[in-house]
């Protein structure tokens, strides 16, 4: 129960921030599965803080940056670097087509 | 149904390269000399136009392309009456019917539609490296216009018209755009001239070319041979099942954007034709 809270809050914030209730849903998901490193920074972006964090040579803040990327969607490149480093890598490179 | 495959390839073919050697011969068997031209009567004249008309109608020559097919194969004062000819027996409606028949034709195969790219990229001076690094930008714009006229007829769907602009966000290389069905490639990349950018601005006029293809399957006719594939696709477009399309990176991060359906086919698309050009790192 207390899971579905956690989800609704996510949600929320999200809608609040301007998200579709489906894209809101969809990245709700990805975040309550992100690496343990990235977890806590998920608890202080709900409590307003968007805290840096670096891997593979991309930085959420440097995502937000260049290439226009919310909070969220930054930390969830972040995580992906992290999980699939080449794949990710590869995927920042070739870019938006 | 063989011939009908061969009627819709010699259709996405430019005319010299389309018309096998027994077409031509066919078609030019019909030729009389301008002098002798001259000598028939009307009747006369009138039978072997359409005896003309006929042969362009069997090897499926669209109406739109038979002037110039009939100038390449026929003495000067015949072709100039087949032009008459075309005129009287075609009103402009016609051709503008035949050529939306054409284009919601059944595609070819995509293993097809990438070999029959890759000659048109192949056979296109300007593109070659060596020619394209000196190209003004305007110049480009122009190239790759008429690139992706050819690349559309190929695809048996409507071209975009392409243009060079400045995109902001670090690594956007283009777009296309379902609204205004246009294609924008960044300017920015389009005007450097190292040998990895080259080869990404043509990745990516293949890559924006096939998601207007996606879009005119889904929205439009869908003339993909493989219904599993465009139905794929409308799930990742607007009033899709996922809700979210295009560019989603700004809002879903780049894990989400690139595993859309649309991607992942536009990505492999362009990246056969470049396997093909030899140009894949």
């Amino acid at each position: 129960m207390a899971h579905i809270n956690y989800n609704e809050f996510i949600a929320n914030k999200l809608i609040k921030q301007g998200y579709a209730n489906t894209v809101a849903n969809r990245v709700t998901l990805e975040l309550i599965k992100v690496d343990s490193a990235l977890s806590p920074l998920v608890e202080r972006w709900l409590d307003g803080d968007e805290a840096d964090f670096e891997s593979h040579g991309y930085s959420i803040l440097g995502l937000m940056k260049s290439r226009s990327m919310t909070y969220p969607a930054a930390l969830l490149t972040i995580d992906w670097l992290i999980k699939e480093p080449e794949a990710a890598k590869k995927s920042l490179e070739k870019g938006i087509k | 149904m063989l011939e009908e495959l061969e009627r819709f390839e010699s259709q996405a073919k430019p005319l010299n390269e389309g018309m096998t050697e027994p077409q031509m011969e066919y078609l030019s068997e019909l030729n009389i000399e301008s002098c002798d031209w001259a000598e028939l009567n009307d009747m006369q004249q009138l039978v072997t136009l359409s005896a003309i008309d006929g042969r362009m109608d069997e090897i499926g020559v669209p109406v739109e392309q038979r002037s110039e097919l009939a100038h390449a194969t026929f003495s000067d004062d015949m072709a100039d009456a087949y032009d008459d000819f075309i005129v009287e027996s075609y009103d402009s409606n016609d051709i503008e019917v035949c050529e939306l028949e054409k284009q919601q034709l059944e595609a070819p195969q995509d293993h097809i539609q990438i070999e029959q790219i890759s000659d048109v990229l192949t056979a296109c001076e300007e593109l070659k490296y060596e020619n394209w690094v000196s190209l003004e930008l305007s110049e480009k714009e122009a190239v790759l216009n008429t690139l992706e006229e050819r690349i559309a007829e190929i695809e048996h769907r409507p071209s975009c018209p392409i243009h060079l602009l400045p995109l902001a966000i670090e690594n956007q290389w283009g777009g296309y755009n379902p609204e205004t069905k246009d294609i924008t490639i960044n300017s920015l990349y389009a005007e450097q001239s190292d040998y990895y950018t080259y080869r990404e601005v043509i990745d990516t006029l293949i890559h924006e070319g096939r998601h207007a293809y996606q879009h005119y399957n889904v929205n439009v006719a869908e003339i993909h041979p493989r219904h599993s594939e465009v139905a794929s696709w409308a799930e990742t477009m607007e009033g899709g099942k996922w809700g979210y399309w295009g560019d989603c990176s700004s809002l879903m991060g780049q894990r989400l954007y690139e595993q859309q359906s649309i991607e992942i086919d536009a990505r492999n698309f362009a990246g056969d034709v470049l396997n093909n050009l030899n140009l894949n790192a």
